[in-house]
C-alpha cells in the first residue's frame, strides 16, 4: 500500500493505490490526520489504483467525510474502481458521500 | 453519558432443544455400544465405546452451559456469561483430541498385531443407525447456524458431523472385514479406518479452537458486520458530527458494538440522546441480537 498526495488548487488529492487492508488504514488515518491540520484545504481521494478496502478503511473514509463537513470544507472521492464502488454501495456510502467519476469532476 | 440497548439472545428455547435431542442421542449410544463392545472382542469398537463416553460428557456440559448462560446478568457478570460458551468448546476441543490419541494409540496396536474381530454384527447396525442420526443432526445444527450464531452449535455441527462420518466408516469397514474374512489384508482394515476417523476428529477440533479463541480474545465482528455498521452511520450521517472509533466484539451469541461519536457541544442534552437513540436503533435493528452502545465523545478540537 502506498499513499501519495499532491496540492492541486483548493484541494489536497490524496492518492491510495493497493491493498487498503486493515493495517494500511492506520496508514491512512495518520496521512489523513496530517492533511487535515491545514483547516482550509478540501480533500479528494483519488481512488483509482485502490485494488481492495477494509471495513476499517471505510470507516476512515467515512469519518473524514464527517470530519470535512464539521469544518466546512470538502472532500470528495473520484475514479472509484469497481471493488470500491461495489463496496460503496453495500456501506451506502453512495447518495451520502461526494463520489465523482473522473478527478476533473471532483477537482471542479 | 453512555446510552445502549437493542438486546437479545436469539432462540435459546432452540438451541437448547437441539443440545437436548443430541444428549439424548449420546446416552442410547454409550449404552448401546457399551453393549456391542461387551458381545464383540474388537477393540475398535470398544475404542468407539469410549469415545462415546467423552462426546456425552461434551454435550452434556454444553447443554448445562447453554442453560446457565441464559440466565440474566448477575452483578457479578454485568456483561453475562456468554464466554462460558466458548470455555466449553474448547473443553470439547480437548475431549475430542484426548480421544483422538486414544484412537490413533489403538490404531496402531491393530496394525502391530493383527486380529480376526467377532460379534461385530451388533457394532455393524448400531454403526449404520448412528451414522444416519449422526448426519441428520449435524444438518439440522447447520440450518440453527443460519439464523443465529452460538459457538456451541457450531462446534455441535462440527462434532456430530465427524462423529456421523467416523461411524459410516466403521460400519462400512466391519462389513467389509466380515465379506473377506479369509484374506490376512482385511485385519488391517480396522486401525487404517480409525486412522480417518482421527483425522476427522482434529480437523473439527482445530476449526472449533480457532474461532473460539478469536471470541475468547474479543475479536473483533468479521466484515459483513462491520459494513452492517458502517451503512448505518452512513444513514445517520447527518446526526452526529465525528466518528471516532468503532469497538466491537462478541461474547457468546451476543454481539456488542460501541461507537464512539462527537456531538455539536453547544446542542442541548436532549437533542443529543435523541440523536444517540436513532443511531443505536438503528444498529440494533440491522443486527439483532446486538448490545449497542453510543458514547458521546470529546470533540477534537477544531483549529483557528
Amino acid at each position: 500500500m502506498q499513499i501519495t498526495h499532491r496540492q492541486e488548487g483548493d484541494f489536497v488529492v490524496v492518492s491510495p493505490e493497493g491493498r487498503l487492508d486493515a493495517p494500511a488504514s492506520h496508514q491512512l488515518e495518520e496521512a489523513i490526520n496530517n492533511l487535515l491540520a491545514d483547516a482550509s484545504s478540501s480533500i479528494v481521494f483519488h481512488c483509482v489504483e485502490v485494488s481492495y478496502a477494509s471495513s476499517a478503511t471505510l470507516r476512515v473514509f467515512l469519518a473524514t467525510a464527517k470530519r470535512a463537513k464539521t469544518r466546512g470544507v470538502r472532500c470528495r472521492f473520484a475514479e472509484l474502481t469497481k471493488p470500491l464502488q461495489e463496496l460503496f454501495e453495500m456501506s451506502g456510502f453512495i447518495g451520502v458521500l461526494d463520489v465523482h467519476e473522473t478527478l476533473e469532476s471532483a477537482l471542479s | 453519558m453512555k446510552a445502549s440497548g437493542g438486546t437479545g439472545a436469539g432462540k435459546p428455547c432452540e438451541r437448547e432443544r437441539s443440545l437436548a435431542i443430541a444428549l439424548a442421542f449420546c446416552l442410547v449410544d454409550v449404552l448401546l455400544m457399551g453393549g456391542a463392545a461387551f458381545h464383540s472382542n474388537s477393540l475398535t469398537i470398544l475404542s468407539d465405546f469410549l469415545k462415546e463416553l467423552g462426546d456425552t460428557t461434551a454435550v452434556l456440559a454444553a447443554f448445562i452451559t447453554l442453560r446457565a448462560v441464559r440466565r440474566a446478568p448477575s452483578h457479578r457478570f454485568t456483561y453475562g456469561i456468554g464466554k462460558l460458551e466458548n470455555l466449553v468448546s474448547m473443553s470439547i476441543v480437548v475431549l475430542m483430541t484426548g480421544a483422538a490419541v486414544v484412537i490413533a494409540v489403538q490404531a496402531f496396536y491393530h496394525l502391530k498385531h493383527p486380529v480376526e474381530p467377532h460379534g461385530t454384527v451388533p457394532g455393524i447396525v448400531i454403526f449404520s443407525v448412528y451414522a444416519v442420526i449422526g448426519f441428520a443432526i449435524s444438518l439440522r445444527n447447520r440450518h440453527l447456524l443460519k439464523s443465529q450464531h452460538s459457538p456451541i452449535i457450531a462446534s455441535q455441527a462440527r462434532l456430530w458431523f465427524a462423529k456421523a462420518s467416523f461411524d459410516a466408516l466403521m460400519a462400512l469397514t466391519l462389513i467389509v472385514e466380515i465379506v473377506f474374512r479369509d484374506q490376512v489384508w482385511s485385519q488391517h482394515l480396522d486401525p487404517l479406518a480409525s486412522f480417518v476417523g482421527v483425522a476427522f476428529m482434529l480437523h473439527s477440533a482445530w476449526a472449533i479452537a480457532t474461532e473460539s479463541v478469536g471470541d475468547l480474545l474479543d475479536v473483533a465482528l468479521g466484515e459483513t458486520m462491520q459494513i452492517r455498521i458502517l451503512r448505518c452511520l452512513a444513514e445517520c450521517f447527518d446526526d452526529y458530527d465525528l466518528l471516532h472509533k468503532i469497538r466491537t466484539r462478541r461474547s457468546g451469541s451476543r454481539l456488542y458494538v460501541e461507537l464512539f461519536l462527537g456531538f455539536d457541544p453547544q446542542m442541548s442534552m436532549k437533542d443529543v440522546n435523541e440523536r444517540i437513540d436513532r443511531i443505536r436503533r438503528s444498529v440494533a435493528d440491522a443486527m439483532p441480537g446486538a448490545d449497542v452502545t453510543v458514547t458521546p465523545a470529546n470533540p477534537t478540537p477544531l483549529p483557528e
